[in-house]
């Protein structure tokens, strides 16, 4: 189950050295040769996207009726 | 491990259609974060082709390390997706192998949490998908405090969007009244100005055209958007 944003992570210097670490092993495997995109994968992407419509969610109204 | 070089937007694009078609409700459950999300508001920006407000020049080296080909989503924990997609977690990428696509369920982040991600999110509306990505002041502000406490040069770049992004949003909205909605752009503002202090502060031509923009309103609604300005917004004047 979701896990509330006001119930934070585990705080205790384990758990942070754990996330450092995970953190640390996605970076290193970000920064490999062939798991980035090169400049020109990023233009042929953005080129081939088509239109982009990026709304924001309508407000609920509630009816008192 | 290293991916497959033809790797490109249209795996991306038919991986979050089967996605979606696999299993129906994942999609409007998730949020876009990270990089990706940022990616989507650096092509909107584009495409909004503002004068004011182009894409962010990147140098070479700088667009070398822009987007990885990982996928993060946030709004379910890494068990709950193993489940579903009946796939094992590979600590090694921090990822699930999904139909040719990396991807990531984060539980937190600095200052990015999943219920606000899920409450404030962003629809993406493309021709064949629909997904939900971060609220831009959301990731923003988690840019902000990665700059701070991390130092990994991706975040460098993602913050010069999305702090172009959020000025030119800004602008547009305000100078379109129609369609403004005055709470939400306040507390947009108030959102930005928490993660950094300078933000309404420091680029000339950016205050300026805003505060023309507020200074023209004349809807009684609209009021709140001038109140905010006397006090947030530098050299503005009625």
């Amino acid at each position: 189950m979701l896990r509330p944003g006001h119930i934070r992570l585990p705080k205790d210097a384990a758990a942070e050295a754990e996330r450092d670490a995970a953190f640390a092993r996605k970076q290193a495997w970000k920064e490999q040769p062939g798991n980035r995109y090169t400049p020109e994968e990023l233009r042929q992407m953005s080129a081939r996207l088509g239109h982009i419509n990026i709304v924001e969610p309508e407000p609920e109204v509630m009816h008192l009726d | 491990m290293a991916l497959p070089k033809e790797y490109d937007w249209e795996r991306i694009r038919l991986a979050l259609r089967q996605l979606d078609t696999d299993f129906p409700g994942l999609l409007p459950s998730v949020v876009l974060i990270g990089g990706g999300a940022a990616w989507f508001y650096r092509e909107t920006l584009r495409q909004w082709r503002d004068a004011d407000f182009p894409v962010p020049a990147c140098s070479q080296e700088e667009e070398q390390i822009w987007l990885s080909k990982d996928v993060d989503f946030m709004g379910m924990t890494v068990a709950e997706a193993g489940e579903l997609l009946q796939t094992p977690w590979d600590e090694t990428t921090h990822t699930f192998h999904y139909a040719g696509l990396e991807v990531d369920f984060l539980e937190a982040g600095i200052v990015l949490f999943p219920d606000e991600a899920l409450r404030s999110a962003r629809q993406a509306e493309l021709s064949d998908v629909r997904f939900n990505v971060v609220e831009a002041t959301l990731l923003f502000a988690e840019k902000c405090a990665l700059l701070t406490r991390k130092s990994r040069p991706q975040d460098r770049v993602h913050h010069a969007l999305l702090t172009q992004f959020l000025r030119c949003e800004f602008c547009r909205q305000a100078e379109k009244p129609a369609t403004l909605r005055a709470t939400r752009w306040i507390a947009r503002a108030r959102d930005t100005k928490t993660a950094d202090l300078n933000f309404f502060a420091t680029e000339s031509n950016f205050t300026r055209r805003l505060a023309k923009a507020i200074s023209a309103l004349e809807a009684h609604e609209h009021r709140a958007l001038k109140h905010w300005a006397k006090h947030h917004l530098p050299g503005y004047t009625e």
